[in-house]
């Protein structure tokens, strides 16, 4: 594969601490603007705050979402285990109004209770239409940490009960925007067709006056169960069964190699014609698999390798996940080197499609900065995902074989 | 008239064959390329869509599928219905394997009909099993009554598992043999070469029969009913209203585009503030045109609870009555207009979603003439206009509908 990209993204860090990255993406007529802060709904104080925060910074200060409408460009966020993400798209003369609109709600946290109040009800709606209504809503990753991972913050649903969010205060809120939402623990990326040293500039006249505030760090452990736990999730809308099996994934930062070749792993199992799908579609069953529960190098350690089943009611789920338990295992399924080539090349052009898209990038690069402090590591990733071997890949099949896992089972009810 | 520049990427035509017409479209980026093949595949009646359902889904599972895999291209999309556009996508370096490969989906039998059928069917099935699936079919039936078959976006899962082989050999027929075949190439590639791969790899892949398009068939609406509700067993709403849209050689188009705008095209519209953000009643409202050949549908939709779908129908017959009446306000109008044009600008800015910008135009034969128009109609747009083309086309009396889920009332 060439190499697609010759130009490094610009870093600088301010006085406060905060991190700016800005890339150049020559004569597109827009640029995307994303703040990555570092803390997600492992962090929060409980169930679903960390994502109801991130609907009351969209209310700070006014509306974000008119203003970032009214300069013809669109708005969003997301909240993920370790981060929370805030990105805009605009065209490019209206860069510097995003970077003082983020400012304004870095700085303070404009927030009433009525304001509060109502996005309580919007995620209470959320929710019923993205969990409670739709078949497989939040399947796995609301319901399988619980059963693999021993303490609340690896374990509880990020996604949240109503019960448990519903009588937030705003000073509850003013609370986790001072621990959390400072300089320090935040990245700035611009990424589209603007001059990255006048991005990273107006980026530092918007933000500088901030002034610096403590970080504050959650320490993770790997506190995974024993051996194999199985649970159920009750589904009252999916029209088949299905079945999760999760395992905790190597750390990245101190296994590089197995966390890759594990990540190349989902594309083999997962990918069509390799042999679990193969052997899956025989029984009439579907697969998906993914490295993290939001996609590969999207949290810290530890996050979970999913192989996600739906099957029909004539067939066990037990069997089913005995076939997907045989093929991680090299000594009970041969890894064809001509079956990994082609999930390496899959994996690899995944990871080239972010290149592709300002939003996609300027997200990653923000992403990479904040967990990995390499954003340049986006640009390289898909070359170091082809130099994976068949043997790394095996391994990393066995490693998981040996690990302790959760089975989960769902939708057996219909 | 010349276009705003944010609107107007420049476009190399050139038909290459009786039957092929190539288009190549630089782009930002380093060195990825996205080449889509857009035809028409007339696909009318159940048995043709099952045919195209099953014909796409063997590719997948073809050996061509997964040379590409092999090269690093992936598929990135089909659309199915009156038109279909293959993608693929990869390193600039693997052009002549995905022009290749874009045609070779149509041809290719070596993947296994009877997981093909399979698939289909469950993919049909599983998609399908939500509010808003089933509200999307009740609707056209309901608006149409009943709703051509190409406006579903496939067919009962009954019908693809019992496919049949000659069913997906006529589809894969049909689709290369009627009419033009486009070749888009959007990214960083010269034309010249384009053209000289694209010759290589299509000059054997020829249509069997005429070059000329057949003319597009409107489907007929049935009148205009009250909302009718569906119970179901879902434990929330999605509710679905409808009107029919002004065609595209419409006076009104644009203001009429402006106009829904307003209402609910974009986040921070009038239906979203008072049903969202103002009352929390729903977390997704929008309002959005879909277009089904030449019989255009305005399409008002929301997710709520089953206790709120009252009060959400209610807020947005309101609102739609209120844009009717009064008009939208000249900063509505203003915003409106810089959304349109910062849209643009944004979509241009990536390469899947250029490709796919330029590829509808290109099924839908917007040329250039129709876009200078729509333009100019834009920019002059005046608060007047959005009104009367609110009044003629939102009037919350022409719209009928469909609320799918929670108990019957």
């Amino acid at each position: 594969m060439q190499k697609l990209v010759q130009e490094s993204p610009v870093c600088i860090q301010l006085d406060n601490g905060l991190r700016v990255v800005a890339f150049h993406v020559p004569e597109a007529p827009a640029a995307a603007v994303c703040v990555h802060y570092g803390v997600g709904f492992r962090s929060e104080p409980r169930s679903g705050f960390a994502h109801l925060f991130e609907h009351a910074m969209f209310q700070s200060g006014g509306r974000h979402f008119d203003a970032v409408y009214s300069v013809g460009g669109t708005a969003n966020g997301s909240t993920l285990p370790d981060y929370t993400e805030y990105s805009q798209a605009v065209p490019t003369d209206a860069v510097r109004t995003v970077l003082e609109l983020e400012a304004s709600r870095m700085a303070r946290l404009d927030l009433d209770q009525a304001q509060l109040r109502n996005q309580i009800a919007v995620v209470r709606e959320e929710i019923r239409t993205n969990v409670t209504t739709r078949p497989y809503g939040g399947f796995p990753w609301t319901v399988l940490p619980c059963h693999l991972y021993t303490s609340w913050y690896n374990g509880h649903n990020g996604y949240g009960d109503l019960a448990d969010i519903i009588d937030t205060t705003v000073e509850e809120c003013q609370a986790f925007h001072a621990a959390y939402y400072s300089p320090g623990n935040a990245v700035v990326t611009v990424c589209g067709g603007i001059d990255p040293q006048r991005a990273v500039t107006a980026a530092a006249q918007a933000f500088d006056s901030i002034p610096a505030r403590p970080v504050t760090a959650l320490e993770l452990d790997a506190d995974t169960c024993a051996g194999r736990v199985s649970g159920v999730h009750a589904d009252a809308v999916a029209p088949r069964p299905a079945f999760a099996l999760g395992w905790p994934m190597p750390d990245p930062s101190t296994s590089p190699v197995m966390y890759r070749a594990m990540v190349v792993l989902a594309f083999y199992l997962g990918g069509p014609g390799l042999p679990l799908r193969r052997a899956l579609d025989d029984c009439g069953a579907d697969v998906s698999c993914s490295a993290g529960f939001f996609g590969p190098w999207r949290a810290r350690h530890p996050d979970t390798m999913v192989v996600t089943v739906t099957h029909p009611a004539s067939r066990r789920g037990d069997d089913l996940a005995a076939v997907v338990d045989k093929h991680l295992r090299p000594d009970l399924t041969a890894f064809r080197p001509e079956d990994v080539a082609a999930a390496t090349a899959r994996c690899a052009t995944d990871a080239l499609r972010p290149l592709t898209d300002i939003q996609s990038l300027a997200s990653a690069l923000g992403v990479s900065e904040l967990l990995w402090s390499d954003p340049a590591g986006v640009f390289t990733l898909p070359g170091r995902i082809e130099a994976t071997t068949c043997d790394e890949v095996a391994a990393a099949g066995l490693y998981l074989s040996e690990a302790p896992s959760a089975l989960v089972t769902t939708g057996a009810n219909r | 008239m010349n276009l705003p520049p944010l609107m107007s990427p420049p476009v190399h035509t050139e038909r290459i064959l009786p039957w092929l017409v190539l288009h190549t479209c630089p782009a930002p980026g380093h060195g990825y390329v996205t080449a889509c093949l857009v035809a028409r595949t007339r696909a009318a009646e159940p048995e043709q869509i099952a045919g195209v359902d099953v014909a796409l889904q063997t590719w997948t599972d073809s050996e061509r599928a997964r040379v590409l895999d092999r090269l690093g291209c992936v598929q990135l999309g089909v659309r199915n219905g009156a038109l279909t556009m293959v993608y693929s996508a990869g390193d600039a370096a693997h052009l002549p394997a995905m022009i290749g490969g874009c045609a070779a989906a149509w041809d290719d039998a070596t993947g296994d009909p009877v997981r093909a059928r399979a698939e289909a069917a469950r993919h049909a099935w599983l998609s399908g099993a939500t509010p808003a699936a089933a509200s999307r079919r009740a609707f056209y039936d309901h608006l149409y009554a009943p709703a051509p078959p190409l406006l579903h976006d496939t067919v009962a899962p009954g019908q693809l598992a019992t496919c049949s082989a000659p069913q997906v050999g006529e589809a894969r027929a049909g689709i290369r043999g009627r009419g033009l075949v486009h070749l888009l190439v959007v990214g960083q590639a010269d034309h010249d070469l384009v053209r000289d791969t694209a010759l290589e790899c299509l000059s054997g892949w020829r249509p069997a029969a005429d070059p000329e398009p057949e003319p597009l068939q409107t489907p007929a609406m049935a009148a205009v009913t009250p909302v009718a509700q569906h119970a179901a067993q879902w434990g929330g709403c999605h509710i679905r209203l409808g009107a029919p849209a002004p065609g595209r050689e419409d006076d009104d188009l644009t203001a009429f585009n402006v106009a829904l705008l307003i209402a609910g095209g974009a986040f921070p519209s009038r239906l979203v503030t008072l049903v969202r953000e103002d009352s929390g009643l729903a977390y997704r409202i929008t309002a959005a045109t879909v277009r089904h050949l030449d019989a255009p549908v305005a399409v008002i939709e929301a997710d709520c609870s089953p206790a709120s779908a009252p009060r959400v129908v209610d807020e947005i017959r309101r609102c739609l009555a209120s844009l009717a009446s009064r008009g939208p306000t000249q900063a509505e109008v203003d915003t409106a207009r810089r959304y349109v044009q910062g849209s643009s600008a944004i979509a241009l800015s990536s390469l899947a979603s250029r490709a796919q910008w330029l590829g509808s135009k290109i099924a839908l034969d917007v040329d250039r003439e129709h876009e200078c128009l729509w333009h100019k109609r834009l920019y002059s747009l005046t608060v007047d206009d959005v009104r009367a083309a609110a009044s003629r086309w939102l009037d919350p009396d022409r719209f009928t509908g469909i609320v799918q889920g929670g108990e019957q009332r």
